[in-house]
C-alpha cells in the first residue's frame, strides 16, 4: 500500500511542475533558515568541545549588588567566586576564570588583537579541549603565577607559521609567555572556552583583586550528576548571602546563582533577575517563533493540497467505492504531503549546509564550524516531519469527509 | 444476499426535498443478472448506491446476508465494500497518474495482501477481461472500450460477489458495449457473480434475468 501511495504521490507531484516548483521552494526556504536557527541554536545550548559535559555544568555568570543608592549588574569578581565556589561540597571540579579581553601585540610590524583569558588549572580538567601539541598548564604553574600560555591553532599560525609553537615564546601585552600547549580552535558560541590564549589568573593576582566580589570572571562546576545540583544551588546561595561585604555604605546584598546554561542563555534573552530558570519558557517561545515562521507555507501548502484533493474527486470516490475507509485515505493524503515536505526536507537541509559553509567562511562569527551533525540532522528531519503533518491533517481531514457519490459525480467544491 | 426492504430516500436542502426513492423492495439473489431501467431522474443511481453501500436510505433497511447493515459504522461498512462489491462506471473513473495494473489493484490495497499477491491477482484479473498485454499502459493511451475493461478488471479483482454496473456501456458505441456486455454476462454465468446493472438500452437490458423499472423513484414492475 506504501509502494502505491508514495507512487501517486510522486505522480501527483509532476502533474503541476510549477505549483510544485513553487511549493517545494518555499517549504525548502522555510526548512533551511529553520535548520540553520536550529544549528545556531544547538551550538549555543549545546555546544560541544570543550564543554562536553555540558549537562552536568553549573556555572555563575553574573553578579548583582544592591545597595541604598546604587545597584550593580556584572560578572562576579574572583574573591566572591573563591570563596563561595572554589571549595563547594559536592562537587566534581570547580574552575574560575577571566571573562577575557583582548590583548595586543605586534610581530614583525603587524598588529595582532588576541582574545586573551585567564584561568586555573582545574580549567583544564573540567573543560575538554583537543590539544594538536604540547599540555595544558597546570595548578601549580597558577599558583606560581607562571609565564606560560595555552594558545589556539590560529594563534600558532599567526605567530610561528605553520611550525610547532610549544616550548617558544610570544609577547602579548608586553609581557613574554613561554607555550606550553596549542588546542584546536574553539568559537565563540562556547564563550566559556573561547579564546586565543590562555594563561594561569596566578600571573596577574593582586591582593585586590583576590578579595573582589565584582568584575572579570566567570565560574563552571561539574557536579557528579544532575541530582546534586539541588545541593550544590543551596550551598552556593548560603554562602553567597553570608558574604560581608566590607563597604556597606555602597554595596548591601550580593545575589549570585549558580545556572545552568540553558537558564543563563533564557536569562539574557529574557533579562530576568539571577537565578531564575527561564529556559523552559525560552524553548516554548523558540518553538512558537518557529511555528509561526512556518505558518505561511503550511497555508500555501494547505491550498495547494485542497485544490489537489478536488482535482481528484474522482480518485477519492473510487478509492471509497473500493473499500477505503475515511482513516485510511487520511494515511494516503499525509503520505502525500509528507513525500513533498521529506522532499523539501532534504533540499532544505542542502541549503542550510550552504548557508551555514558560507557564515563558517566568512569569519562573522569567531572560529565558527557550524555544520548539519547529527542533531541538526535530526531537528531538521524533525521540522519536516512537523510541517508535513501540520499542513497535511486539514486536507486530508476534509478529504476523507468527502461523500463518495458526489466524489464520483465530481460535485465538490 | 442483498435486499432492499421498503426503501426510500429523500434529499434534503434547505428549501426542497427530494423524493429520489420509494418503496423499493428488491432481492439480489446469488447469480442473479438484473437490469435497472428508468427515464433519467428515475431514481436508478441512487438504487445502485444504496446497493453499493455508498449511500443511506432516509426509510427502509438495506440487509446483507440478512443482517441490517446501515447501522455499522464507516470502517465496517469500507471493509464490505471492499469484500462483496465490485463497481463499474459509465465514465469509467480510472485514475490517469496510474498505470493499468496500478489501477486494477486498487481494491486489494484495503486488504491484507502482500505486493506479490496483489500483483499477480490484478495481472489475472486483467486477463480475464483481455488486457494482458496493456497492463502498462496508462488510461489515457487506451480506447474507451479497453478503459471500460479496466474498470472491469479492477471492481472484479477482489472476487466480489456482487457487480454493480452504472451505466456501463453509456459512453461506448454498440459493438464496445456488445462486448462489455457479453464480459459481464460471462462473470455472471461462468462465476456465478450477481450483477446489478444500470442502462438505458432495451437490447442489453432483455439479455438479463430481471429487469426492475423505475419511474419517478417508485418501482413500476
Amino acid at each position: 500500500m506504501l509502494r502505491s501511495y508514495l507512487l501517486l504521490a510522486w505522480k501527483v507531484l509532476r502533474r503541476r511542475p510549477f505549483f510544485t516548483a513553487t511549493s517545494l521552494f518555499g517549504i525548502a526556504f522555510t526548512l533551511s533558515v529553520l535548520t540553520v536557527a536550529s544549528a545556531l541554536y544547538e551550538s549555543i545550548a549545546n555546544p560541544g568541545e570543550p564543554l562536553t559535559r555540558a549537562g552536568r555544568v553549573l556555572g555563575v555568570y553574573d553578579v548583582r549588588g544592591l545597595g541604598p543608592h546604587m545597584c550593580v549588574f556584572s560578572s562576579p569578581g574572583y574573591g566572591l567566586l573563591d570563596r563561595c565556589a572554589r571549595s563547594l561540597p559536592g562537587a566534581e571540579k570547580v574552575t574560575v576564570f577571566g571573562k577575557g579581553e583582548p590583548m595586543t601585540s605586534f610581530l614583525e610590524g603587524r598588529k595582532i588583537v588576541s582574545q586573551f583569558r585567564r584561568t586555573d588549572g582545574a580549567y583544564w580538567e573540567l573543560l575538554q579541549f583537543r590539544f594538536l601539541e604540547g599540555a595544558p598548564f597546570t595548578a601549580d604553574d597558577d599558583s606560581t603565577g607562571a609565564f606560560v600560555a595555552v594558545v589556539n591553532a590560529t594563534t600558532r599560525r599567526r605567530f610561528f607559521g605553520s611550525e610547532p609553537a610549544t616550548g617558544k615564546s610570544i609577547v602579548l601585552g608586553g609581557r613574554t609567555y613561554r607555550v606550553v600547549g596549542v588546542v584546536k580552535d574553539v568559537p565563540i558560541t562556547c564563550p566559556e572556552g573561547y579564546a586565543d590564549v590562555w594563561t594561569p589568573i596566578g600571573t596577574s593576582l593582586t591582593p585586590d583583586r583576590q578579595k573582589s566580589y565584582l568584575g572579570g570572571y566567570q565560574c563552571l562546576v561539574l557536579a557528579h550528576s544532575r541530582a546534586d545540583f539541588a545541593n550544590l544551588r543551596a550551598e552556593f546561595a548560603r554562602r553567597v548571602a553570608e558574604v560581608q561585604i566590607p563597604d556597606q555604605q555602597e554595596l548591601q546584598t550580593l545575589t549570585a546563582a549558580l545556572e545552568s546554561r540553558q537558564a543563563y542563555v533564557a536569562r539574557g534573552t529574557f533579562n530576568t533577575e539571577i537565578g531564575r530558570d527561564m529556559s523552559a519558557r525560552l524553548s516554548f517561545a523558540v518553538f512558537f517563533v518557529m511555528l509561526l515562521f512556518m505558518t505561511l507555507p503550511a497555508i500555501n501548502l494547505v491550498n495547494l493540497t485542497m485544490s489537489r484533493v478536488l482535482e481528484r474527486s474522482s480518485e477519492i470516490g473510487i478509492r471509497r467505492a473500493f473499500g477505503a475507509s475515511a482513516r485510511s485515505l487520511i494515511g494516503q493524503f499525509l503520505v502525500e504531503n509528507l513525500v513533498l515536505t521529506g522532499i523539501a526536507g532534504i533540499a532544505g537541509l542542502l541549503l542550510a549546509a550552504v548557508l551555514l559553509s558560507i557564515v563558517n567562511r566568512s569569519g562573522l562569527v569567531p572560529y565558527a564550524h557550524f555544520g548539519i551533525d547529527l542533531r541538526v540532522f535530526l531537528d531538521g528531519l524533525a521540522l519536516a516531519l512537523f510541517f508535513g503533518l501540520w499542513s497535511g491533517v486539514y486536507p486530508a481531514w476534509r478529504m476523507s469527509r468527502m461523500d463518495p457519490i458526489r466524489a464520483l459525480q465530481g460535485r465538490l467544491s | 444476499m442483498l435486499e432492499l426492504k421498503n426503501v426510500g430516500k429523500v434529499y434534503r436542502t434547505e428549501r426542497l426535498e427530494t423524493q429520489a426513492l420509494e418503496g423499493i423492495n428488491l432481492k439480489v439473489r446469488p447469480g442473479d443478472f438484473l437490469a435497472v431501467m428508468g427515464p433519467s431522474g428515475s431514481g436508478k443511481s441512487t438504487l445502485l448506491h444504496l446497493l453499493g453501500l455508498l449511500d443511506q436510505p432516509t426509510q427502509g433497511m438495506v440487509e446483507l446476508d440478512g443482517r441490517q447493515v446501515m447501522d455499522h459504522d464507516d470502517v465496517t461498512l469500507s471493509h464490505l465494500r471492499n469484500e462483496m462489491l465490485g463497481f463499474v462506471f459509465q465514465s469509467f473513473h480510472l485514475v490517469a497518474d496510474l498505470s493499468v495494473l496500478d489501477n486494477v489493484e486498487i481494491p486489494l490495497l484495503y486488504r491484507p495482501l502482500s505486493n506479490r499477491v496483489r500483483r499477480d491477482l490484478a495481472l489475472r484479473s486483467l486477463g480475464r477481461v483481455g488486457l494482458s498485454s496493456r497492463v502498462h499502459h496508462y488510461p489515457s493511451q487506451l480506447s474507451g472500450g479497453q478503459q471500460q475493461r479496466v474498470a472491469i478488471a479492477r471492481a472484479i479483482v477482489g472476487s466480489p460477489r456482487i457487480l454493480l454496473a452504472d451505466e456501463p456501456t453509456g459512453n461506448l458505441d454498440s459493438q464496445t458495449g456488445e462486448e462489455i456486455i457479453a464480459i459481464l454476462e460471462e462473470l455472471n454465468r461462468k462465476e456465478g457473480m450477481s450483477v446489478v446493472m444500470v442502462t438505458h438500452d432495451q437490447r442489453f437490458a432483455e439479455r438479463t434475468h430481471r429487469i426492475i423499472r423505475l419511474f419517478d423513484g417508485r418501482q413500476i414492475n
